[in-house]
């Protein structure tokens, strides 16, 4: 249930990360054509004039790394979160898990703290390096 | 590298020849001894087999370790002669308020992942006092500090890996102990003068699985005498933990899955229990000589994956310590109601009762062994199952051997740490920093020496002095404590956050030392009552995660309070910038 939840997290991550990038390059494109009164070019002349900083950044690459920062922290955040399920939130219900009896007669608390947790934890960094490693190569190739 | 597949070859054979040879002739004492030095000796190939001329090879093995060999590295870096020889054993005795160990040893590396382990590779910096020194504006105090902190942590817990290798060498082949910790501190010297870390992560690779078959070998052999394949030992243990509950409440014991029965770390119950867990995983990442392993890595990539490995051959050890504790219980509670004489009688009893890791009393006078009758030892659960279960000799002697491999793994890792930090962050950055490579190598080297001469005395010292090696069990106990209470918050927030200044660094560590030292010598040494929350006592262990947020509270507080980011100069900044950029 935690993979799920996890990888489906990693999903909306990416997601956010795209959104992330696509709206730095609104930000850059968009050009308001001259004329008018004068206070409406005033203020697309402002605009032009950032838009062309933020381009000049993205140039350099620091808004796609910026994009990148958002996306890691992101990742980060999910992936910290889904960590405390084996760490702290599997082993809250002591009461209610010890009660439950699985493979002919092994508690569930004890079973959760003396094997599960422990392979959750494994996945949870194996399906890190994976998203993270994809999230790499998908900056590196843009 | 074919030289060295050769001289493999022929020593692998010359080994088992050697060993089987003095088994057949009868003497399984001559035989064991010839086991356990040959491994020695293997190792010492292996460190010779990679020996270096170069800093970077001696630093940090060149950065080019692929991610299962740094996985095995971190895991038998990781699981020191204790986790080897007494973790099953404490869960045996604690039952399951000895599970934080289990957890807490082990979901760390989740934090080292997401959280460190990648960016300390992307800093490109050299030992961990060269980041915090970065991170900190390059403010000199910082590194000398991170490097007595550094110090103080890893050579305590070298002296406790020396005396565990002594105990095991005097357990097994009846020679002094302080014998053993002198051997032990003069071989590791062999392993980390000949390449640093480049021989260190090798023979590290080749004792982690030495010490996880060993580990299995016994408890393989152990658990299909008892049964337990049903399908696989670590599923199939069901009935043979019902079983023994029955018969520990028949005997009016508490049963052994029962939770918040025992004290854990000097606190009781549920809260106890889980903040105790964490203080153990917070203070894993703030480990220098875990933290260390992240360097040696090829690149960013195989950090991330590289943790992965870590910790899965990490768990191949900590899932199954709990069911050798089942098993362990299992056997001891056959003895459960069994005349005295009788109970004489077996032959693990009478094998181990010399050496006071057992000790049976018929107490009340009426003939019959009841549960507190029988004690034991916790080392008794891993060097004693081969008995217990009535495995072959030999089996006894994959186990010391193991003992061995897991024990000298954790030192050397903690000597090359030291050295390290000696020569690159003292020697190179303080007394003279435009050092030859050469002289640089040969001041590594000498550290290496200096160090395991300390720390052999010291070790020798501790197996002397029963009060000495009390403290010293007790300081690698709370090592975890104030590691998370100073290095994980300035380390995590380092990385992430840009507003930390050097201010609210020296703030944070000062305030989580500030926290955590004094309860920890009043409730640990000096017999104060601990805090209660809600009925839960709040042990030492636990306060560790008190300490930990009070350091990151104050960090923060105090890094906003001296202008934040601005208080950084660009340089910081654009580190800070670059460790989270896309390899």
């Amino acid at each position: 249930m935690d993979s799920g939840s996890a990888s489906r997290s990693a999903h909306t991550a990416e997601k956010g990360g795209e959104r992330g990038a696509s709206r730095s390059t609104e930000l850059t494109s968009p050009r308001k054509p001259p004329g008018g009164d004068p206070e409406a070019v005033d203020s697309g002349g402002g605009e032009v004039a950032e838009g062309a900083e933020r381009a000049e950044r993205a140039e350099r690459g620091v808004d796609r790394y910026g994009a990148y920062w958002r996306k890691l922290k992101r990742i980060t955040v999910v992936w910290m979160l889904a960590w405390t399920v084996p760490a702290i939130i599997m082993h809250l219900p002591i009461g209610a898990a010890s009660q439950v009896i699985i493979l002919n007669g092994i508690p569930l608390h004890w079973f959760n703290a003396a094997f599960l947790a422990i392979v959750v934890g494994i996945a949870l960094i194996f399906m890190y390096a994976y998203v993270m490693d994809r999230t790499d190569r998908a900056f590196k190739g843009a | 590298m074919f030289l060295g597949k050769r001289t493999f070859a022929v020593f692998a054979i010359a080994y088992i020849a050697v060993v089987a040879g003095l088994a057949l002739t009868g003497s399984t004492f001559m035989a064991a001894a010839a086991a356990l030095f040959g491994s020695l000796f293997l190792y010492m190939i292996i460190a010779f087999l990679m020996r270096t001329r170069s800093a970077g090879d001696f630093y940090v093995a060149g950065r080019s370790i692929g991610a299962l060999p740094i996985g095995s590295s971190i895991a038998s870096n990781w699981m020191s002669g204790a986790s080897f020889v007494s973790m099953a054993g404490t869960i045996a005795l604690l039952g399951f308020d000895g599970m934080p160990y289990i957890l807490g040893w082990t979901l760390g590396y989740c934090i080292a992942a997401f959280m460190i382990a990648p960016f300390i590779r992307k800093s490109g910096t050299y030992t961990v006092p060269e980041f915090i020194e970065t991170r900190a504006s390059n403010w000199p105090l910082a590194r000398v500090t991170a490097v007595l902190m550094l110090i103080i942590i890893s050579f305590t817990y070298l002296v406790a890996q020396l005396v565990a290798t002594g105990v095991i060498v005097g357990r097994f082949l009846g020679l002094p102990a302080i014998f053993g910790a002198i051997l032990a501190s003069a071989i590791v010297a062999i392993f980390a003068g000949t390449g640093g870390w480049k021989s260190i992560v090798w023979v590290n690779v080749a004792q982690y699985w030495i010490l996880i078959v060993a580990y299995w070998v016994a408890f393989l052999g152990a658990a299909y005498v008892a049964g337990i394949f049903n399908p696989w030992p670590h599923f199939g243990y069901g009935e043979l933990l019902s079983q023994l509950e029955a018969k520990e409440v028949a005997n009016g014991l508490a049963a052994f899955t029962e939770p918040f029965v025992k004290a854990f770390g000097g606190g009781t119950g549920h809260a106890n229990w889980l903040l105790s867990a964490l203080c153990l995983m917070l203070g894993t990442v703030g480990l220098p000589h875990v933290l260390s392993q992240f360097y040696l890595v090829k690149n960013v990539k195989t950090a991330r994956y590289g943790v992965g490995w870590g910790l899965t051959f990490i768990a191949l050890l900590y899932v199954t310590a709990p069911v050798y504790a089942i098993l362990a219980r299992y056997a001891f509670s056959g003895v459960w109601g069994m005349p005295i004489d009788q109970a004489l009688d077996l032959s693990w009893i009478q094998k181990w009762i010399p050496t006071e890791l057992i000790k049976l009393a018929d107490l009340n006078g009426d003939g019959l062994i009841q549960p507190p009758e029988l004690s034991f030892h916790n080392d008794i659960v891993v060097v004693g199952m081969p008995d217990m279960f009535g495995l072959p000799w030999f089996f006894a002697a994959i186990v010391a051997i193991g003992g061995m491999a897991a024990a000298l793994s954790t030192a050397n890792g903690l000597i090359m740490v030291m050295a390290v930090g000696a020569t690159r962050d003292i020697y190179k950055r303080f007394i003279n920093p435009k050092t030859t490579e050469r002289r640089e190598l040969w001041i590594g080297r000498g550290m290496v020496v200096l160090l395991s001469l300390l720390s052999g005395a010291f070790g020798a010292l501790a197996l002397q002095d029963k009060t000495f090696s009390t403290y010293v069990a007790l300081l690698v106990g709370w090592a975890f404590v104030f590691a998370a209470a100073s290095f994980t918050p300035v380390v995590i927030l380092g990385i992430f956050w840009k507003g930390l200044n050097k201010y609210g660094l020296v703030a944070g560590m000062v305030c989580g030392m500030a926290i955590a030292l004094p309860y920890v010598i009043g409730v640990g040494l000096m017999g104060m009552t601990p805090v209660a929350v809600m009925g839960n006592r709040i042990g030492t262990l636990a306060w560790g995660t008190i300490a930990f947020l009070a350091n990151l509270l104050s960090s923060v507080l105090v890094s906003l309070a001296t202008g934040g980011k601005k208080a950084n100069k660009p340089e910081t900044i654009r580190f800070v910038e670059e460790l989270k950029t896309p390899e």
